[in-house]
């Protein structure tokens, strides 16, 4: 009640969209679900929009406050401002918005996903340096069966390894701890839902 | 001149209340003009009694303790005690209020019968007494030396041949004419020393008083201007005379600096008792009961006692005054009191230009100066002075309040990321494991090529979820629509692509047309980049807007999928370049509904993605009437391949179709043709063998230096 004295509009927007689309699947009103369902892809679109205005904004701060990586945001706030002109204008299957995008954007970000994998590497080696217990021992030995099932070693399948126990940990072993993370996640959502109903938690902010 | 009844001495007021009723009425309107007027104090002074001046001989209303030494010797002298009374020869020329107020009483009682002679007071017989005499020994004798004070004062209008119980003056009080009217009956009893008190009152009272008060109240202004009533010079030539009659009394003790300060610089020739009136007045009293002074203060004749009448002094009267002061010379007032006279009223037009304000223009006062305060009157210019909120901590409390705030600032401060200081074996380690990764991935690529075994051989089948892949590409005819989700990072392209590009090869080939949208802002361009850096190389004739399509972004995330699920037209509203709705082209004229496609293909790189898809849209792939289900197909990368499963293997399930990996990519294309991951899979096995041996050889190193490590510890524990 205090909370929502104190940010009665957000709150009602919210419980009546909730209890809305509720009753929508409830007594299958597909046209008033569709309507709503507009207006949320409508206004997530211009939070996207905001999101960047806002990123922007940060960094225009930062370059105007001259801090010591105000270098980043200048190019930062500069490769914004070329990509949204040039995509904006041209479109995202123009050549030079590909060109942008397959010689930026995709080099960087495989970049680091390949820094990563060395990074993981090194960490695995060193794990039963840094600790040597039963959980550490069980995480090396079921990375490298994975790993060692999923492709060839030396230009060889490892027979046992790829046909039975790589499947049998990522399908069973695996697979009955990502059902039960997604019997928690179905539980947690009802919970959540039923949360955001009742205003007991307000995921927006209010 | 009037004075209201409120500015009166009690004494007075009794006066005035018995005389009101019989004013005159042109008086009486004056008198209420008077009292409507507000009069000032200092003008209303002169209406107490004077304060008496400084005696030559002493205070009288002393106490016996401050005799001085001088007049207890005088004292002693003349044979008395020295703390007797002294015989009070000199009384006061100011009028006592008491007395007045007394003796009038006495005289109004006695001429009503209402108070016998005998009830007198004694002092009143005295002072009566005292008139007696002086009317027996003073030739003049019409005069009353004790009323000299009355008849000496500067009256307006001087009735000379007017008594106060002969004369008719229109403004006597109801009293006076009573008493001058009607013959007060004759006492018989009445002493002796109150027989001549009727002749000599009426006789003493020469003069005419006005409605309302004495004539020497008529001159307020020059009271109130004078100086001291007793000037010092006076007071001075007074001790001198004193001092020369008596040249061995001691002289009085000069007065003090400061009081010397307080004197006028000039001597004041004005007031309601200038120096010669005050004379005149109390020539008589000095030689009243001479009999009674012992011989040195007998010989004191008033004019040696007193200084020589001062010469008035030519001033310049002020302007306005109010009235005749005749042979009173104007006061001059000192600066204190000059800064304290009240100012009459002044004109606006008097006032200069900056006093007077601003004119008013507009509004009932328009034309009107200086009516209301200028807004710099008003507002107040600076900032107020705020109340100071601090509060009183100790040191504890500052302590931790300036804690606090360094942990409030700490937090709003961007720490620059920690330099992690390696030792030179690691960092020696982390640079040789990437650089022979860097080798063992380009080595198969660039040299070696295709040395490594599909994991599917020749005669095995693929696994149940690649199997189910191939058999929804298969099930694809010429034409048919298949709605591709681009929901893959940049990060991850190179693996999704790779699995992907298989089973999209398959679909092109089995002549499906490709509607390609993502739930990624960067799903658009990658799905550009997949279809033209991939696809293309092997279909140069399947073009954008001919062959396939890009819807764009849907926004949303995963209200944005239920959307579509329900209304694919109304969440992806798109325009082709032409500006023609993109619905209304031939191959996407027929589709409606999510339904409507043919297979409905997600590449994703995280199992949430995946979710969403299964949770939002596979519920409305399937049909309710007949019960048949759009295949869903999805290609994800090897790391969400296990949280996929459960969906996969679900009855019914949720995923028909699972291509995870290039693992996964190896099979499909090991059932169609070689693609992209026949040409990662040498590069692949060969960087996964890498890896493999380093955690592998970590491991080991790593266990063996904590067992031998432990070893060792407990070895030394032992010793």
């Amino acid at each position: 009640m205090k909370s929502f004295m104190k940010s009665p509009v957000s709150i009602s927007v919210a419980l009546a969209g909730g209890w809305l689309i509720l009753l929508a699947y409830i007594f299958d009103l597909d046209a008033l679900r569709t309507q709503v369902l507009g207006w949320v892809v409508l206004v997530a679109a211009a939070g996207l929009l905001l999101g960047v205005l806002n990123l922007a904004a940060v960094h225009f701060g930062k370059l105007r406050s001259g801090t010591r990586n105000a270098l980043y945001s200048f190019l930062l706030i500069i490769s914004m401002f070329i990509t949204f002109v040039v995509v904006a204008t041209l479109g995202p299957g123009h050549e030079a918005s590909q060109w942008i995008f397959t010689n930026i954007q995709l080099p960087v970000e495989a970049s680091l996903m390949a820094v990563m994998a060395v990074t993981l590497v090194f960490a695995a080696a060193r794990l039963l340096s840094r600790r040597t217990d039963l959980f550490a021992i069980l995480f090396v030995v079921f990375a490298v069966i994975t790993l060692a099932g999923s492709g060839p070693l030396l230009g060889f399948n490892i027979p046992l390894v790829g046909d039975v126990l790589r499947p049998w940990v990522t399908q069973v072993l695996a697979g009955a701890g990502a059902r039960g993370i997604l019997i928690g996640v179905s539980l947690g959502t009802i919970a959540t839902g039923l949360r955001v109903l009742l205003a007991a938690d307000k995921p927006y902010g209010a | 001149m009037g004075y209201a009844s409120d500015d009166l001495p009690d004494w007075l007021k009794d006066l005035g209340s018995s005389s009101l009723p019989s004013e005159p009425e042109p008086e009486r309107r004056a008198a209420a003009r008077a009292a409507s007027e507000p009069v000032p104090d200092w003008m209303a002074s002169p209406a107490e009694p004077p304060a008496r001046p400084e005696s030559i001989f002493g205070d009288e209303e002393e106490g016996e303790g401050d005799v001085p030494d001088w007049l207890a010797g005088i004292r002693q002298a003349e044979g008395r005690p020295p703390d007797a009374p002294p015989p009070s020869p000199i009384q006061p020329p100011a009028p006592q209020e008491t007395d007045n107020g007394d003796w009038l009483e006495s005289i109004r009682k006695r001429e009503s019968g209402s108070l016998p002679a005998s009830d007198l007071p004694a002092d009143d017989g005295d002072f009566m007494n005292r008139i007696k005499a002086m009317q027996s020994e003073d030739s003049a004798g019409d005069e009353d030396a004790s009323q000299d004070w009355l008849a000496g004062l500067p009256t307006p209008e001087p009735a000379a041949d007017a008594s106060i119980f002969g004369g008719e003056s229109p403004g006597q009080p109801d009293w006076m004419s009573g008493i001058q009217g009607e013959e007060p009956p004759p006492i018989e009893d009445k002493p002796d020393w109150l027989k001549g008190v009727g002749s000599g009152i009426g006789k003493g009272f020469t003069g005419d008083l006005p409605a309302g008060g004495p004539a020497w109240m008529d001159a307020p202004d020059a009271g109130a201007d004078d100086g001291p009533l007793w000037p010092a010079e006076e007071s001075a030539r007074a001790s001198e005379a004193v001092s020369q009659e008596f040249p061995g009394l001691p002289k009085e003790p000069a007065a003090p600096s400061w009081l010397g300060d307080l004197q006028p610089t000039e001597p004041s020739s004005g007031g309601a008792f200038t120096a010669s009136e005050f004379e005149e007045a109390t020539s008589e009293v000095f030689k009243l009961d001479s009999g009674e002074l012992p011989d040195w203060l007998a010989q004191i004749s008033p004019e040696d006692a007193l200084p020589p009448p001062v010469e008035p002094q030519p001033a310049a009267r002020p302007s306005g005054t109010p009235f005749d002061t005749g042979d009173l010379a104007p006061a001059e007032l000192p600066s204190w009191l000059q800064a304290m006279r009240p100012v009459g009223p002044v004109g606006l037009e008097d006032l200069p230009e900056a006093e007077r304000g601003e004119e008013e223009r507009i509004g009932p006062l328009a034309g009107l100066a200086g009516v209301l305060p200028a807004e710099p009157d008003i507002v107040q210019f600076g900032r107020p002075s705020s109340a100071s909120v601090g509060l009183q901590l100790n040191d504890v409390q500052r302590t931790y309040a300036v804690q606090l705030a360094q942990m409030v600032a700490a937090e709003a401060e961007a720490h620059p990321p920690r330099r992690i200081s390696l030792a030179l074996p690691q960092r020696a380690a982390r640079l040789a494991i990437a650089i022979l990764m860097l080798l063992f991935v380009a080595a198969p690529t660039y040299l070696l090529g295709n040395f490594s075994s599909l994991p599917q051989g020749p005669g095995q089948l693929p696994p149940a979820e690649i199997q189910a892949a191939l058999d929804i590409a298969n099930g694809l005819n010429a034409g048919d629509a298949v709605l591709v989700a681009v929901d893959y990072q940049p990060a991850l392209a190179g693996e999704v692509e790779a699995a992907a590009m298989g089973v999209i090869d398959h679909m092109i080939i089995q002549g499906a047309r490709l509607v390609m949208l993502s739930t990624l802002p960067t799903g658009p361009g990658q799905i550009q980049h997949f279809m033209t850096g991939t696809q293309s190389l092997n279909h140069p004739d399947y073009q954008l807007n001919s062959s396939y399509y890009n819807l764009g972004y849907l926004s949303g995330g995963s209200a944005g999928l239920l959307q579509l699920a329900n209304d694919p037209r109304a969440a992806l509203p798109v325009q082709l370049d032409d500006g023609r709705d993109v619905w209304a082209e031939p191959a996407l004229a027929a589709l409606f509904r999510l339904r409507d496609f043919k297979a409905i293909v997600v590449l994703t790189d995280d199992a949430d993605t995946a979710r969403a898809w299964v949770e939002q849209v596979q519920p409305a792939l399937v049909d309710p009437l007949s019960g048949a289900t759009t295949p869903l197909l999805v290609v994800s990368s090897a790391q969400a391949e296990p949280l996929l499963y459960p969906y996969l293997n679900n009855e019914p399930s949720q995923i028909q179709g699972l291509v995870a990996g290039l693992r996964g990519a190896a099979y499909y294309e090991a059932n169609i043709r070689e693609l992209n991951a026949r040409r990662y899979w040498d590069a692949y096995g060969a960087g996964l063998t890498l890896g493999v041996a380093t955690i592998a050889v970590g491991a080991v190193l790593g266990l063996s230096r904590n067992l031998l490590g432990g070893r060792r510890k407990t070895a030394g524990g032992r010793k």
